[in-house]
């Protein structure tokens, strides 16, 4: 097998492998190079732990107990299904009536149509078993859905809930966002500062450009700018974006929105498109 | 039968010979991961919660490849969690069809945030986990913000090298340069948790 590239470029292109973030050529040509040298494979087996040790470093989410264990189950019970599917179920056949160790007779006894009967019995029962836990799997999953269901609806109500409380609660502060230019789209952030959720509601913004988001901004009096989020507006120029972020009630300088890649930007990379000044009580 | 002490690599096993209890204990450990992964790609609930179901059928289907020597089990299922968010998330560009909310995690989403997880078979290992975790993420912290940025991009964005180079006006060598270094100085953390763990 052809190694086109060599050990030192492999090596500077491990890092970006490591990141997902070669192309299906030059991943080809790597994995050509690695074939044949243990000190590369190596060295990528640690840089990929590391990649995948930003992932697992982040601030834990945990589902919510009922949508995980309904997961769970699901999960279980489709990989029963999968196991049943791909591997044939086998049990041992029932002990037959009247076996032994002497040689069978020569003709057909009572002995062996009972033991024919049986093992047809045996055979029925098996079928019967199946048919059974078929039937608990699909019980099981239904009764995942249902759960599934159910706690979607719920949600969607505290969402709805957390909304209105988020503009209503008696700690609530309220900062409006005006344009920088003509087209005077407009924002009014509710911040919730007992609960520090943040709820940004937009009206007349044009669509994103393609491959683009628009990145909610929090920028505090040390000058930092810290994401709330990307968001994209509806066909009528509408969004609400929603956030939790703990801030002190005096360190928040103001608000911006700006127009950033797609995925979004560590940073802001653009002119705000909406601004507004220090948050005032209401 | 799945113990609480049984490795992660032991439960890969078993669910490659067809132990479906072993699925729900690796799943027990690893879906708060999981989901907190898929969750801060995302930014939504039900499409998080999707790509952490793909993500575990996915290992399942697949627990006969994995292969101990190319990383350890959470690095497996990280990258395939990574992958199903970040399919997602093309999708959803693709579609242009943003929700009207966009929930977002509670970090500073810059991914250089404080905090732990501690996934893990008991509690020692979790509090190994756990430390580990914030080790992580205060490297990530130290990081020069031009290398952040590019791991950044590769990680969260989903990025290609060319991509980053083109969103940073960066010569390849240079995304590449800084990809490695970060990561480095991200490896020798992990380097220092193995050490302490013989």
């Amino acid at each position: 097998m052809s190694d086109p590239l060599g050990h030192d470029v492999v090596r500077e292109m491990l890092a970006l492998d490591a990141l997902d973030a070669l192309t299906p050529e030059e991943r080809a040509a790597l994995d050509r190079h690695l074939t044949t040298c243990a000190e590369c494979t190596g060295d990528l087996a640690t840089l990929r732990e590391a990649a995948a040790a930003i992932g697992t470093s982040l601030p834990p989410r945990p589902m919510p107990t009922e949508r995980e264990a309904a997961m769970r189950a699901r999960l279980l019970a489709r990989a029963i299904d999968d196991r049943a599917g791909v591997t044939p179920i086998r049990r041992k056949s029932a002990p037959q009536a009247g076996a032994s160790t002497r040689p069978a007779p020569a003709r057909p006894t009572v002995a062996r149509w009972l033991a024919a009967a049986a093992f047809i019995i045996a055979i029925g029962a098996i079928a019967y078993d199946i048919s059974l836990r078929a039937t608990i799997q699909r019980l099981s999953v239904a009764r995942a859905e249902l759960r599934d269901s159910t706690s979607a609806l719920q949600r969607r109500l505290a969402d709805q809930q957390a909304i209105l409380d988020g503009l209503t609660a008696p700690g609530v502060r309220v900062m409006d966002a005006g344009a920088t230019n003509a087209r005077q789209p407009y924002g009014r952030m509710f911040w919730d500062q007992p609960t520090n959720r943040w709820t940004f509601v937009a009206h007349n913004l044009p669509a994103a450009a393609p491959g683009h988001t628009y990145q909610l901004w929090l920028v505090t009096r040390d000058q930092r700018k810290v994401s709330a989020g990307t968001f994209a507006p509806t066909a009528s120029g509408s969004a609400i974006v929603r956030a939790t972020y703990a801030l002190a009630p005096d360190s928040l300088a103001a608000i911006a929105v700006t127009n950033e890649p797609a995925g979004g930007s560590a940073q802001p990379t653009t002119t705000p498109i909406l601004v507004g000044p220090s948050a005032k009580s209401d | 039968m799945p113990n609480d002490s049984e490795t992660d690599a032991a439960l890969v096993a078993r669910m490659a010979a067809g132990d479906e209890q072993a699925l729900g204990v690796l799943y027990d450990r690893w879906a708060t991961t999981v989901h907190t992964l898929a969750y801060y790609l995302l930014g939504q609930a039900d499409e998080a919660e999707d790509a952490v179901e793909e993500t575990f059928w996915q290992a399942w289907r697949e627990a006969g490849r994995y292969d101990a020597s190319r990383g350890a089990v959470s690095t497996w299922l990280s990258t395939i969690a990574r992958s199903r968010a970040l399919d997602r998330q093309r999708a959803r560009r693709r579609r242009a069809e943003e929700p009207l909310e966009s929930v977002v995690p509670s970090s500073d989403g810059t991914g250089g945030v404080a905090g732990s997880r501690a996934p893990a078979a008991n509690p020692q290992q979790e509090a190994e986990a756990s430390e580990r975790a914030r080790d992580i993420a205060a490297a990530l912290e130290k990081l020069p913000a031009e290398q952040r940025e590019v791991i950044e991009l590769a990680y969260f964005g989903g990025l290609s090298q060319s991509e980053i180079a083109t969103r940073t006006s960066l010569p390849l060598g240079t995304v590449k340069t800084r990809a490695r270094l970060a990561l480095e100085k991200l490896r020798a953390p992990l380097a220092q948790h193995r050490e302490g763990a013989r």
